[in-house]
């Protein structure tokens, strides 16, 4: 059986909801992308994917599977595509994409739009180093027009607005979305606000500063898990501080806020010849300096609002006085 | 795996301690203490043992005192621990403290019953994988190359953990063979139960680790490195477990980052490449602010272990061109690369047996695809666990090898290859390209399918890039284990003393 034939046959044996689905997300890639639709969903998918550049390719798994692609998945599709062609990749898409038996409606987010991921802020996040900076940059950020909060769904692949409950958790505003939308970022831009230790959610990371059609960056706040291993517990099981690293490797830019902990970076940035990258350009925000005495709430209100826009302006998130 | 436990009564315990006491104690040239009673000796000792740590505050002298006590290397937070009682109390106060660490010591940390001997005139080297276990991977390969060279030029001493007590022993006979004479021993388990074997403490020399220490003992060797007033020093193999995550199994890389702690605080890390080197310099930029440290990071690269004997054997004149990928299956190695150029390649008519030779896997869906290659009658040879012998022969039958690894503390495959005169396509970056500037390669972005595919259609169709490649490669001047163990000395014992 050729290639058209098993993923035309595998479309037609798919059940009600996974059909609808597909076709929903199947009309949500041709019209992000431009691709024409006649109304043969799978015919006019497989032409645009015969010319799919890699951010769109990345664009189309994301919305097909609802879970953004790892690096290992996009280059499978695109070997795929250029071995046995476009009906193999869309076969292999198709059937990935179909597997499950829940299909959440995938919103495309554009140039309007920043999602600002708040993951390892929430109340129920183990806590790490500047989860108190971090929380409060988020609440000056959560306050522009266009931000969006955002955390990973429950498998770790994709991205939610929060719910009622874990905005408020952090002091942010009602959420725009529902909860139960995925977000995929196209045009648009990604800044990791919070700590992702999680592997699946850092290798979809690294795909997306790598492969996709986004504005990456992050905000660090120092190594201290990997330079001071010692201080923490043991980072055991498979959720470990090296895997935001990594994902923070593949982004445009990354504002370090914190006494001395530039260090950190500079050396980590030493380190990544080795694997052939230069990482995100790095900038150095300190912070506010600490006075002792009487609290001037005022004053310091004050403070963390310069800093956040300092820190804004360096990856593109403009605040208003 | 659980810590095995043997029987011992709380009076040899007692025993044991006093023994270690009075080593301490005549190591410093106090009066031993007499009587038969075990605890008395040991109080006895603590006496005068106490009254010196306390006067002259020598850090390194309180770590010997808590390590005879415990009869186990004490964890650098229970040195500090002990430093802060020692400087915020009275004398009286930290005698006190100390006799009762003395009674908890041997039931709640080390068990040792094992005769104590201080090591202070050599240094000790840590070889504790190597002598207890067959496994023989880079790791182990260069310990069992460069120690026998060490062990004919130098006084030392060969050391093995023991996770039971948290502290070194001596190593037994078959042990040592399995290290000084690799290849002559016969395999035998782990046998540190029954053995005479001695509880070796370090004392103001040089400890080496030749190995990346597990979790069982970073702890305890944290507290050598910064307290004992031993040196610590280390080869620096690479970073990927805090760098490359992806690339490693998930469930990997909590030891590495708990044996960066330990790095932390040595004084002299030989990288094997300068790449390696690199990364450990990048770490210590990193905790540099935190941590200032006195550590000496220099590159004494690996040599090209390829015996002349076999270097001199003639290549096979064959008609077949055979591309030849060295290495164990798994997503840093980025076999998947080769195999997809490979197929362009045979879809584009050429002629060519693809060899991947080496050990097993993980992570990647390589067996899937060489077994589709397979039914298509695609030349494709898998060899695991292959000898040395077999490895020299495939690289001399090779036309040229593909080693297009992500990550890699040093190329060894690609060395080894050039060493036989045969090309090699490797990675743009890091340890491979400084084996590759010195010629006899092609270069190219591993994450590049184009650029892979691209030079093996050139090492297949132009026959005199091919020989141009071969040439250099021939005329590259080989390093051996005898200069790498020379220069490891001086950069790991001689020039820290």
């Amino acid at each position: 059986m050729s290639f058209e034939s098993s993923t035309r046959l595998r479309a037609r044996l798919l059940t009600p909801a996974a059909r609808n689905a597909a076709r929903e997300r199947i009309a949500t890639v041709l019209d992000i992308t431009g691709r024409p639709a006649t109304g043969m969903p799978i015919d006019d998918l497989v032409a645009a994917f015969d010319s799919f550049a890699r951010a769109e390719l990345w664009l189309a798994l994301a919305v097909l599977h609802g879970e953004l692609p790892v690096a290992s998945e996009l280059r499978r599709i695109r070997r795929l595509r250029e071995l046995d062609g476009s009906w193999a990749a869309l076969g292999r898409t198709l059937r990935l994409a179909t597997s499950g038996s829940h299909y959440p409606t995938v919103v495309v987010v554009g140039a309007d739009t920043t999602l600002m991921d708040v993951s390892g802020l929430l109340p129920d996040h183990a806590p790490r180093e500047g989860r108190g900076i971090a929380r409060a940059i988020a609440r000056e950020w959560g306050a522009v027009a266009g931000v969006v909060p955002v955390t990973w769904g429950l498998g770790g692949r994709s991205l939610r607005a929060l719910t009622a409950v874990e905005a408020s958790s952090i002091g942010l505003p009602a959420p725009r979305f529902d909860s139960s939308l995925v977000l995929v970022p196209h045009d648009s831009a990604y800044v990791l606000l919070g700590t992702v230790d999680k592997p699946r959610s850092s290798e979809c990371l690294i795909a997306l500063g790598q492969a996709s059609h986004n504005a990456t960056s992050s905000v660090g706040y120092g190594l201290h898990p990997l330079v001071s291993s010692q201080a923490y517990a043991r980072q055991e099981g498979e959720e470990r501080f090296s895997w935001h690293v990594a994902a923070q490797r593949s982004f445009a830019h990354l504002a370090v806020v914190g006494d001395s902990v530039i260090e950190h970076y500079k050396g980590w940035e030493q380190m990544l010849p080795a694997i052939g990258l230069t990482g995100p350009v790095l900038h150095e925000v300190p912070l506010p300096p600490r006075t002792s005495g009487v609290v001037d709430v005022e004053r310091e209100r004050s403070e963390w609002h310069a800093l956040s826009r300092t820190v804004g302006s360096l990856i593109g998130i403009h605040q208003n006085d | 795996m659980a810590i095995e436990r043997i029987a011992v009564s709380p009076a040899e315990l007692l025993r044991a301690q006093a023994d270690r006491m009075d080593v301490v104690t005549r190591y410093f040239g106090l009066p031993s203490a007499e009587g038969a009673d075990p605890l008395d000796r040991t109080i006895a000792s603590l006496d005068s043992l106490v009254a010196r740590i306390y006067s002259i505050r020598d850090d390194g002298e309180l770590w010997l005192v808590l390590t005879a006590l415990a009869g186990a290397f004490p964890y650098d937070r229970d040195v500090e621990h002990a430093l802060r009682f020692r400087d915020d109390h009275t004398a009286i106060e930290f005698t006190d403290w100390v006799i009762s660490a003395s009674a908890i010591s041997p039931s709640a940390s080390g068990s040792s019953i094992l005769p104590m001997r201080i090591v202070d005139s050599v240094p000790v080297i840590d070889v504790s994988s190597c002598a207890i276990n067959d496994r023989q991977t880079g790791i182990q390969r260069v310990e069992r190359e460069t120690l026998p060279l060490w062990a004919r030029d130098h006084d030392l001493e060969l050391v093995a953990w023991s996770r039971r007590d948290g502290s070194y022993r001596s190593i037994g006979e078959k042990e040592r063979r399995r290290v000084l004479a690799w290849g002559t021993h016969k395999s035998v388990p782990a046998d540190h139960v029954d053995a005479p074997f001695e509880f070796l403490v370090p004392y103001r020399t040089t400890v080496v680790l030749p190995e990346v220490a597990n979790h069982d003992q970073s702890g305890r060797l944290r507290g050598i490195a910064r307290h004992s007033g031993n040196s610590v020093t280390a080869i620096g193999y690479d970073m990927i477990p805090m760098m490359s995550p992806e690339l490693m199994p998930k469930e990997m890389g909590a030891d590495f980052l708990e044996y960066l702690g330990v790095i932390k605080y040595s004084r002299a890390i030989a990288g094997i490449s300068q790449s390696a080197t690199n990364e450990f310099r990048g770490f210590f930029t990193a905790v540099s602010k935190e941590e200032p440290a006195d550590a000496t990071v220099v590159a004494v690269e690996l040599p090209t272990a390829v015996p002349e004997s076999e270097l001199a054997i003639a290549r096979p004149e064959t008609d077949e061109v055979i591309i030849l990928c060295v290495g164990s299956h798994e997503p840093r190695k980025n076999h998947g690369t080769v195999l997809h150029a490979a197929e362009k390649l045979w879809r584009e008519g050429h002629k060519f047996q693809l060899w991947f030779f080496g050990g097993g896997g993980w992570g990647t869906d390589f067996d899937d695809l060489v077994a589709k290659l397979k039914r298509k009658g695609r030349k494709v040879e898998l060899r695991k666990a292959v000898s040395d012998s077999v490895l020299w022969d495939a690289y001399r039958s090779a036309s040229f090898t593909v080693f297009p690894s992500l990550h890699e503390g040093f190329g060894l495959p690609v060395a080894e290859a050039l060493a036989f005169g045969t090309p090699a396509i490797t990675t743009n970056y890091g340890s491979t390209r400084e084996i590759a500037e010195r010629g006899g390669c092609l270069m190219v972005d591993p994450r590049s399918d184009e650029e892979v595919h691209d030079a093996m259609r050139t090492l297949l169709t132009d026959h005199a890039v091919r020989e141009r490649l071969a040439t250099e490669a021939r005329g590259i001047p080989l390093r051996t284990w005898d200069e790498y163990a020379s220069e490891l000395w001086k950069v790991l014992v001689d020039d820290v003393v």
